[in-house]
């Protein structure tokens, strides 16, 4: 497939816009992939660009979900496999596969990070009448990384909260603990 | 402070002026301990006392024109007591030199707390005390001279801080009746502080650079009236500024300019050659006369004679000399007509003629305007953009690669496309080589650094040392000049400290009494070798061997090793600490420390040394930290680059080579040596690697004084690659230093020995 297509050109995508919208609001645009047949969302802000599968570097000693590095242009970055990283079972890479490069930021930290995912859908708009938050998910998903749940359309998304699935502590310990 | 406002303005030039300040300091500490050398010697050197005075005095001036009056003052005092020096009324000890010194570092603390509170405010009590100092040695030596009382004198009408802001506009007001203002100036004259001068060159040098233009306009013979009209306002101003100083030597001789260049505009006078090209002497002349003002704060001019002859025969050029037609004609040879005529032709002609004779005529003038330009030939760059083009360009030349390798053009014949390629790789590299360049800069500051340590190290100890560089111009990479800077003290600061003995006992064992230290630069390869080499007593072996065997590092009576394996133990971090040390071998405080830093720059420190001769040691590092060179080797289907400088030897075992020692893994024998193997593919964890090493590859590695061997499918080649880090997404990486792109554009991953190596031990203690 090998589309690259340039993520958000806004720039300062700190945030989500939900903060803009409000205290505690969510409504914004969500960038929409699949995994495992599900649908998921992240926040646009966050996203840096899609692109296409390319080979990754493997980095050794690094628990499987971390499936590599790969050069985006000069600067090198990790790629977390989304799948593995939540315990779902792994699949051969397909046409559809594709990378989201997404801005990871804690505290003062930023760092670009790679997700792979089985492949991106849509960007959507939703508004956060729409988003359903106390939703549990029983004990196969770690609830503390989902924004939320919305029903857009009809289909059900579950909206991300990628800093908190790719804390850059988190990645910084599996590398020392490993050590 | 004063009503100023600190704007963004204001704060981009104190941080211009901090940067300045910083590298003046570091200019002028080596320059102090000279100075207080060659006076000891008894000789003098008026130069260099000149330019220890001129970087105080550009100190004072930047900070005046931001207003930091602690700095100010400070400075000031310095700049009064190296004044004395140099008028010789105060003999140089070396008690004033310790006061310079106390300055730069009170300086330092004072610049690093501006930086902060964007005021020098916060150290103005110890400054006061500083200062004290200074005018008391300033006031011991000339009690009378009122003049020179560093304090302005009491009836001066303006202050001085104020009046400097106030100053520009003064000069340049009173032009048109300086005359009379100079009536005045005598009792004026006590008022000019030395902003007030500052400003007056500062003002000078620019009227000159925009005369000398015109002037250059003029000479190319495209001139406008308007030109005219600005070289001599040019020069006008200036003559005015001169008058309200009173410096009359100025005033005199820029009048004489002055008029010619009046003549010229009002078209009295042709724009000759020789004219313009004796206006540039002129100018020329004023600017030295600017230049020894400044350092010398005389208002005199040299070589003002023969252009004043020059500007004076320009002048009555044409006064005196009828044209050369109206002779023609008076004399009946010509007619007015033919005249008339050849003039006509002759301005069609003109032009070309007098651009020659312009270039001709322009020599000295080109010059200075040469000098000019390479004032600005250097400008800041932020290293961030650095490395960000340097990252860039590593980019380009892959992507390059990767157009010209691309397999759908590999069965396609095209010429044409084929030369346009070639042109691009080979523009492309010449862009890498200076981009990677640009990052270089000369090693002198860091060696200058050394200079006052080692003075007031060998004073403290009472040693007489003497410190010399080679090869200062050597460039290295910023980072790395930074990393090392450390080391490299630690080293110097042994040398003085135990390498180099004692004055007395130097003369025992017929040395001449002064030691030397050598710091010497050098290029080898992709490396740089930086030297530090000592006359002094050497390393001890005999007593470096008991002291290995007491710690327990060798077992045997270590008679077989050779001498720099003996030597390297010193580096060992159990060795630093005992007081033994220092009279085991003299050698010792914080040598591992400097091992480690030297390792962390992949780099490593040789040692040679011969009893009572003295030691060398040489650190060798790579010249960039950018860049590293590797052997690319693959196991299974990964790619990985190994740093050269680790690697020993490769080769291809054969089966009696190998062995397993039941429980402890496999080891390698080469030349009688059994050295621990293991398997890059077992500690990765990677699958479809070779199994049988003797389709393999061993590859001897040493780090950290051990040596054990590398299983790798395939040696790939040899490449340098430029490091980019693994990003702060990954914190540290055992086995992993950081990652390059590979010219296919896929990351190749650079192996940190040591880490594999303490994974390796690590994974065989579990």
């Amino acid at each position: 497939m090998g589309i690259s297509s340039r993520g958000t050109p806004q720039k300062n995508g700190t945030g989500h816009e939900t903060q803009a919208a409000g205290a505690d609001s969510l409504t914004g645009k969500f960038l929409t992939f699949r995994l495992a047949g599900e649908e998921y969302g992240i926040g646009i802000l966050k996203v840096r660009e899609i692109i296409g599968l390319l080979e990754i570097t493997l980095v050794p000693r690094m628990p499987s979900f971390v499936r590599g590095v790969i050069n985006l242009r000069g600067k090198v970055i990790p790629v977390i496999d989304l799948r593995l990283k939540f315990s779902m079972p792994g699949i051969e890479d397909t046409k559809q596969t594709c990378i989201i490069v997404v801005e990871v930021r804690q505290g003062d930290l930023a760092a670009l990070v790679g997700i792979l995912v089985d492949t991106v859908s849509e960007v959507v708009n939703i508004n956060d009448s729409e988003i359903d938050r106390a939703l549990s998910f029983g004990s196969k998903v770690n609830t503390t990384f989902i924004l939320g749940v919305a029903k857009v359309k009809g289909s059900v998304k579950i909206l991300l909260d990628i800093d908190k699935i790719l804390g850059l502590e988190e990645l910084s310990s599996i590398a020392n603990s490993n050590g | 402070m004063t009503n100023m406002v600190r704007d963004d303005e204001w704060k981009t030039l104190l941080s211009i002026f901090l940067t300045e300040s910083l590298e003046m300091l570091d200019e002028v500490e080596p320059k102090l301990v000279e100075l207080e050398k060659m006076s000891l010697g008894g000789s003098e050197n008026n130069e260099l006392l000149n330019s220890i005075f001129r970087l105080y005095h550009s100190l004072k001036g930047g900070a005046a024109s931001l207003n930091l009056d602690v700095i100010r003052d400070l400075t000031h005092e310095a700049e009064t007591l190296l004044d004395m020096f140099r008028s010789k009324k105060i003999t140089i000890t070396p008690q004033h030199i310790d006061l310079l010194c106390q300055a730069c570092d009170f300086m330092r603390k004072l610049l690093d707390r501006t930086a902060m509170d964007f005021d020098d405010g916060a150290l103005a009590e110890p400054a006061k005390v500083l200062r004290a100092q200074f005018i008391e040695e300033i006031k011991k030596s000339m009690p009378g001279d009122k003049k020179k009382t560093p304090a302005p004198p009491p009836a001066a009408p303006s202050p001085a801080p104020q009046s400097a802001a106030a100053q520009p506009a003064a000069p340049t007001a009173p032009a048109p009746d300086h005359a009379q203002l100079a009536d005045n100036i005598d009792e004026l004259k006590l008022d000019l502080t030395p902003e007030m001068i500052r400003r007056f060159t500062e003002e000078a040098e620019e009227l000159f650079e925009e005369a000398e233009q015109s002037l250059l306009i003029i000479e190319k013979g495209a001139a406008s009236p308007e030109v005219v009209a600005q070289a001599f306002r040019a020069l006008h101003s200036f003559k005015g500024n001169a008058g309200f100083f009173n410096y009359t030597a100025f005033t005199h001789f820029s009048h004489e300019a002055e008029t010619l260049l009046g003549l010229i505009r009002d078209e009295k006078l042709p724009s000759t050659p020789a004219a313009i090209s004796a206006l540039l002497a002129a100018i020329d002349v004023l600017k030295r006369g600017i230049s020894r003002l400044k350092s010398e704060k005389v208002a005199v001019l040299d070589g003002d004679g023969p252009v004043v002859e020059r500007l004076k025969a320009a002048m009555s050029e044409v006064d005196t000399r009828p044209r050369l037609g109206q002779i023609l004609v008076d004399s009946g040879l010509i007619t007015e007509d033919a005249l008339q005529e050849a003039l006509e032709a002759q301005e069609k002609v003109v032009p070309p003629v007098s651009a020659t004779k312009a270039a001709d005529a322009s020599h000295p003038p080109s010059e200075s305007g040469g000098a000019a330009g390479s004032q600005r030939a250097a400008i800041r760059v932020d290293t961030d953009k650095l490395d960000r083009l340097i990252e860039l360009v590593g980019e380009l030349v892959i992507s390059v690669s990767n157009v010209t390798n691309c397999p759908d053009l590999k069965d396609l014949h095209l010429d044409r496309l084929e030369k346009a390629v070639d042109r691009l790789t080979k523009i492309t590299k010449d862009l890498q080589s200076i981009a990677m360049s640009v990052r270089m800069i000369p090693i002198a500051g860091l060696f200058r650094k050394m200079v006052r340590p080692v003075r007031d190290l060998a004073k403290n100890i009472g040693k007489k040392i003497d410190l010399q560089f080679i090869g200062e111009d050597t460039e290295v990479d910023k980072n790395v000049i930074e990393l090392i800077s450390d080391p490299l003290m630690h080293m110097i600061r042994n040398a003085v400290d135990h390498g180099i003995e004692p004055a007395a006992k130097r003369k025992e064992v017929g040395k001449a009494e002064t030691g030397n230290i050598v710091l010497e630069a050098r290029h080898s390869g992709s490396e740089v070798w930086i030297i530090v080499r000592d006359d002094g007593r050497g390393l001890d072996r005999p007593k470096i061997l008991a002291k290995a065997q007491e710690v327990g590092l060798i077992t045997g009576s270590g008679d077989d090793l050779r001498d720099e394996e003996v030597f390297k133990y010193i580096f060992e971090p159990g060795f630093s600490t005992a007081a033994v040390v220092t009279e085991v071998s003299g050698r010792g405080v914080g040598m591992d420390v400097v091992k480690k830093n030297i390792e962390k720059l992949k780099g490593r420190v040789d040692i040679r040394s011969s009893v009572g001769k003295g030691s060398q040691f040489t650190t060798r590092i790579p010249l960039t930290l950018a860049i590293i060179d590797g052997m690319v080797v693959r196991v299974g289907k990964e790619r990985y680059i190994i740093p050269t400088q680790s690697i020993i030897e490769v080769f291809r075992p054969t089966s009696e080579n190998i062995s397993t020692v039941t429980h402890k893994g496999e080891v390698v024998s080469i030349r009688g040596n059994f050295i621990p193997l293991f398997r890059i593919a077992d500690l990765f964890g990677l699958l479809n690697a070779e199994n049988d090493p003797t389709h393999a590859n061993v590859m001897i590695v040493e780090s950290d004084g051990r040596t054990l061997g590398f299983l790798v499918d395939e040696i790939l080649g040899q490449q340098q690659t430029v490091i980019k880090s693994l990003g702060s997404a990954f914190g540290a990486m055992p086995g992993v230093s950081g990652a390059a792109v590979m010219p296919d554009g896929r990351v190749g991953l650079i192996l940190d020995v040591t880490g594999i190596i303490k994974i390796a031990m690590g994974d065989k203690d579990n």
